[in-house]
């Protein structure tokens, strides 16, 4: 069945780990894809899609009428597209005030859900948007936040609707009703081959036991992080010094303070008791 | 600025001139500089836009496309049908607001009239340098239009914003000036010194706003000269790199307004030679710009050294 597959997960949680992992995986080389050119994973909310799928530019259109443009807009990919597509998405699974799901439930096949837990998540929104920590959480706990605001400049994406970091993962998981594989961050790290053989099964992505070990370790933060020293990565954000910095699940525990733990508690106890963070 | 689309306006129709057309419209566009004689080459009424097209041959999630015919259907705002390159038809929904039928009308309605036309619209903004223009593409948000300020404001007359027409009719590719008037945003503004409050917006509901050009406008038809297609990266630095062979065809490709168009209205072909010889006459190179501060001085200085040489 054709449909687009939502690469989806709240910002810096890991997204990026897996499309260059999908990337080696589909592009099956001897040496490892070049991480500023990933397979196409295009970004849902890339202005430049939107305006050439439509016809129009988005920047004279208001926030609400390209919201109203948006679940076409899939559809309208979905319909023109040969092959099952590949999307990378931060938008939580939202709805528009007619009911109509900002991502089209139509044009949906499925999603793979990247989860990380929020303590570390806080101290990689920190580092990439050049705020102090404290900043990072209450970004996390705001039901409001967004994405691309750019009310007086124009940015290159559309703005996107986070929710908080809580309110993000139920959005996909129990709200979107469309078929989801979560897909842990810390399983990534700890447990590759059995995290990276389940999402690319889940992606229809069923390849023989080589070529999955070979992709991971041509995704590794070793070597990521190797072809950031030598040529620099394109999606690292002007405010920080590397984007592929530690690669560690856990780095939370020399770094965060024991009240800046129990407020993200305090924030998500129970969504993050569920995936196994409590 | 709301000008009513008042019952007047829909029976006197006035001349205009713009991308070297002569415009003859029953919609009042007081954006665009008027015309003088008598023969149009395109005309503008208000009239019945069927909701759909028959046999489209492409189509997105606004517009249907078939050879020599075009429609443009915005919810809320209007529906359009442009036909042969020669004439536009506006139905708009009634109390939609009169400036956003007007924005879309001037934006990807006379994108497909030009591409019906063989006229070459490139996704640019442009300056006059000497007897020559220097034109600036890249994706929305890049800059363009605040590069083209920045200039004026330095004394360049600008000729095109967002769509710069290029006719290659004659071998040699010529830009015809479009309106006399800049798009920038809130903060593009402040740079440049204006008050975005004392200016109109481009429609109501959107921060952005409309800077008249008078002096500053360049009512001319000159040779397009260089090309700039400008990129932010992260990092903070400025490079200039000439393309050459398939790179330089693909950039001019890539920076057609509204190509997409083409897949529907037919013309592919013709399109592909007619940046191909753009290529042949005009110098076109990559600018890339860090994505933090814009240091629009430092990187004009750096385009002027370039294309003073």
């Amino acid at each position: 069945m054709n449909g687009i597959l939502w690469l989806a997960s709240y910002p810096k949680s890991g997204n990026t780990w897996l499309r260059l992992f999908l990337t080696n995986l589909l592009r099956n080389d001897d040496e490892p894809a070049d991480i500023n050119e990933p397979e196409a994973t295009p970004i849902a909310s890339a202005r430049g899609i939107i305006d050439d799928e439509a016809g129009i530019e988005t920047s004279d259109m208001t926030m609400a009428e390209i919201e109203q443009l948006r679940p076409l807009v899939y559809e309208q990919l979905v319909a023109q597209a040969e092959e099952p597509l590949l999307m990378k998405v931060h938008d939580a699974w939202t709805l528009l005030p007619d009911g109509t799901p900002l991502l089209s439930a139509q044009a949906t096949r499925g999603a793979i859900y990247i989860i990380r837990n929020p303590l570390d998540v806080v101290i990689s929104a920190a580092n990439f948007n050049g705020t102090d920590i404290d900043t990072a959480i209450t970004c996390l706990a705001d039901m409001e936040a967004k994405l691309a605001r750019g009310k007086k400049k124009l940015p290159d994406q559309l703005q996107q609707r986070l929710l908080s970091w809580s309110g993000h993962v139920l959005s996909w998981v129990d709200s979107s009703q469309v078929p989801v594989h979560i897909l842990r961050y810390e399983d990534m790290s700890q447990d590759p081959l059995s995290a990276f053989t389940g999402a690319a099964r889940f992606a229809g992505l069923d390849f023989d036991q080589e070529r999955i070990p070979k992709a991971i370790r041509f995704s590794s933060f070793e070597e990521l992080h190797r072809q950031e020293l030598a040529k620099g990565f394109k999606e690292k954000s002007a405010k920080q010094e590397f984007f592929f910095r530690k690669g560690k699940a856990g780095g939370w525990r020399n770094v965060l303070r024991r009240d800046q733990i129990d407020r993200i508690i305090a924030d998500h106890g129970s969504v993050m008791e569920r995936f196994g963070y409590l | 600025m709301i000008i009513p689309l008042n019952a007047q306006s829909a029976t006197v129709s006035k001349l205009y001139s713009a991308w070297g057309l002569a415009i003859d419209s029953s919609i009042e566009l007081p954006l665009l500089q008027l015309g003088d004689g008598v023969a149009a080459d395109v005309t503008i009424r208000f009239g019945t836009v069927p909701e759909t097209l028959d046999n489209a041959r492409h189509q997105g999630v606004c517009f249907q496309a078939f050879p020599g015919r075009f429609l443009l259907k915005l919810e809320n705002i209007a529906r359009y049908l442009v036909s042969d390159g020669c004439e536009i038809l506006i139905d708009p929904v009634p109390d939609a607001e009169s400036d956003a039928i007007r924005l879309f009308l001037l934006g990807s309605a006379i994108g497909a009239l030009l591409h019906q036309r063989s006229i070459l619209p490139l996704h640019a903004s442009a300056i006059r340098v000497n007897e020559g223009v220097v034109a600036f593409a890249g994706n929305s948000g890049v800059g363009k239009s605040t590069l083209a300020a920045s200039f004026m404001k330095n004394g360049c007359q600008v000729v095109a914003d967002d769509i710069c027409a290029v006719s290659v009719a004659s071998g040699v590719p010529l830009v015809c000036s479009g309106s006399p008037n800049l798009k920038l945003w809130h903060d593009a503004l402040h740079q440049l010194g204006e008050d975005p409050q004392s200016l109109p917006r481009v429609r109501d509901s959107v921060e952005k706003y409309r800077l008249p050009l008078a002096h500053g406008f360049a009512e001319e038809v000159l040779p397009l000269r260089k090309l700039y297609v400008l990129r932010s990266i992260n990092q903070d630095r400025f490079e200039l790199e000439h393309l050459t062979g398939v790179d330089k065809l693909n950039a001019l490709v890539k920076n057609t307004y509204r190509f997409n168009f083409l897949k529907g209205l037919g013309g592919k072909k013709e399109h592909f030679s007619h940046c191909a010889a753009v290529g042949r006459h005009v110098d076109v190179c990559r600018v890339s710009r860090g994505k933090n501060g814009f240091r629009i001085e430092e990187l004009m200085a750096l385009l002027e050294e370039d294309f003073n040489r």
